[in-house]
């Protein structure tokens, strides 16, 4: 009998190996919430940059990217702040440039899938986002001109540009140098959409919940799983976190309160679409290779109103265990922090007149904190390539 | 979008699929158990009247159910509410949207345009949250101004 108890138990052990078991801790509706995350989708086209696929653009970006001669005092480069080992982040509370700014320094993995780009979404590419930390006081101090002069002067860099986007004229003339970085930062973005995040644990897990493969089911922990469910129930992340970059893209208001204290100042999204209706460099403009398409078209709905006062981007959740700290000014400095922030609103800011009030205290218990920041976890993938995370010998 | 908040109208809705077209995974669906649909002018859609009575705002989305987080667009049309055939003359229509469960609206501007008989569309619509939202409809003839409202969730 006992042989008999032990080969039942066995049949019983694989029945539920196939996954039924896990597939049945969630609704129909969780999983078709659940299913809204993954894959993770080609980055958007942008015909705004005709070189946003070409090789050699990528290579001359990743050569420029790593590049400090961009900097007026020769010893940052982008990758300064967006460093492959801290997430394409800097670790930092604050970015600091040539010198301390007032944000956080976003992440530009998966920046390829943003329709707006910076905390403030002051741009509206890849391309014309790279062109500003160049030309900024406080991160790299240059210019449009010095910019010019480098791609002009540097026989390697000329070379590779040239035959990208034909010889760059004189530095001194300023058109010249806003076209010289209108294409720069075309390079410098068809690298960038290399540096899209691949598929983690989470990603097998929904593939599992679909073929009911073991082995991918037991992709994220128990923990994970408890934790995933709420994050699209209970806790609703998903009403800001949406789809397979766990980002709608747009802009609230979360009630952290400024660093230095005190009531915010930084109007964030009111000032950010101000400064892209007029941005040069916008997807209208006449460096935009494609000033009649869809990115151009959807400015023309946009609109700058006092209620965006002080709202920040919603930034991805994909591999956000690998670049703390977080927030607009990494506030916070772990992801408990953050799920305790949301759950608990305890230190937040009133929403002011104008304010949202999507964010309301969620009563989750201590384990179910556990269980959000285990699933945050599964959301990181392996990093890109190695190749792109250092400098090519050339450009 | 505070006046978004001032009546529901006569929410006698459907949002009619009418335009084709595919959608994403994500779906809206009407909030509230739709009224009777009110048959259009163009006998297969459905619509709402607006709050005084006036006017009947037959419409359909592109893509229908409207996705999450994505631009579409609504095709109408305003009809006389007693015989709800005849398009209503002289007069102009804008569209808007909020969720009243979170004090916001659209992130967007939609542009309305006039089409010919009497019908609108307007673009660039974009409900960037899944959740409750109030779609209206404002029907203005001189200086006076009624609403066409409707409920729709997004999941």
């Amino acid at each position: 009998m006992a042989a008999l108890a032990l080969l039942l138990s066995a049949a019983a052990a694989a029945a539920l190996g196939d996954g039924s078991a896990i597939v049945l801790e969630f609704t129909e509706r969780e999983i078709a919430r659940i299913r809204q995350h993954s894959p993770i989708p080609p980055a958007p086209d942008d015909p705004t940059n005709r070189v946003q696929s070409d090789p050699a653009a990528a290579r001359l970006g990743q050569f420029l990217f790593f590049e400090t001669r961009l900097s007026s005092n020769g010893r940052i480069a982008c990758a300064t702040c967006h460093d492959p080992r801290t997430g394409w982040s800097d670790g930092k509370r604050i970015a600091e440039g040539i010198r301390a700014l007032d944000r956080h320094t976003l992440s530009v993995r998966n920046a390829a899938f943003s329709r707006w780009l910076f905390w403030d979404g002051r741009a509206d590419s890849l391309w014309a986002q790279a062109i500003q930390p160049i030309e900024h006081p406080l991160e790299m101090g240059s210019s449009r001109a010095a910019t010019a002069r480098l791609v002009a002067g540097d026989l390697r860099i000329r070379d590779a540009y040239s035959a990208l986007f034909g010889p760059p004229g004189d530095p001194g003339d300023p058109r010249e140098a806003d076209r010289v970085a209108a294409n720069v930062g075309k390079a410098i973005a068809a690298y960038e959409r290399l540096l899209v995040s691949r598929p983690a644990p989470f990603d097998a897990f929904v593939e599992g919940l679909s073929d009911r493969d073991p082995a991918k089911l037991a992709a994220i922990s128990p923990q994970a799983r408890r934790g995933l469910k709420l994050f699209v129930g209970k806790a609703d992340c998903r009403r800001c976190h949406l789809g397979p970059l766990f980002t709608d893209g747009e802009f609230h208001d979360t009630g952290v309160r400024p660093l230095s204290g005190g009531t915010p100042s930084d109007p964030a999204r009111m000032s950010g679409a101000e400064a892209l209706l007029e941005d040069p460099f916008n997807a209208r403009g006449r460096f935009s290779d494609d000033p009649g398409g869809e990115r151009a078209r959807r400015l023309s709905f946009l609109s700058v109103r006092s209620e965006d006062w002080g709202r920040f981007k919603t930034p991805s959740l994909r591999d956000v265990a690998s670049s703390p700290p977080y927030m607009h000014q990494g506030q916070l400095a772990t992801l408990r922090d953050v799920v305790r922030f949301y759950a608990t609103r305890e230190g937040a800011l009133p929403p002011g007149h104008h304010g949202e009030t999507v964010l309301r205290p969620i009563p989750l218990s201590d384990i179910e904190m556990d269980d959000l920041v285990a699933f945050l976890e599964s959301l990181t993938g392996p990093e890109p390539e190695p190749s792109l995370a250092r400098r090519p010998s050339s450009p | 979008m505070s006046t978004l908040t001032r009546t529901l109208g006569a929410a006698s809705v459907a949002i009619v699929v009418l335009l084709g077209g595919g959608c994403a995974a994500e779906r809206a669906r009407p909030a509230t158990a739709p009224a009777p649909a009110a048959p259009a002018a163009d006998g297969g859609s459905s619509g709402i009247e607006s709050g005084e009575g006036t006017y009947f705002v037959s419409f359909t989305t592109r893509p229908d159910p409207i996705p999450v987080n994505a631009e579409f667009e609504i095709e109408a049309v305003v009809l006389d509410a007693k015989t709800r055939t005849r398009p209503a003359e002289d007069v102009d229509l804008a569209v808007d949207a909020g969720m009243p469960e979170h004090g916001h609206g659209m992130n967007v501007v939609p542009r309305v345009e006039r089409l010919a008989g009497g019908r609108f569309r307007a673009v660039g619509l974009v409900f960037h949250m899944p959740g409750r939202w109030e779609l209206a409809f404002d029907v203005t003839r001189g200086a006076v101004t009624e609403r066409a409202q409707t409920l729709v969730e997004i999941d």
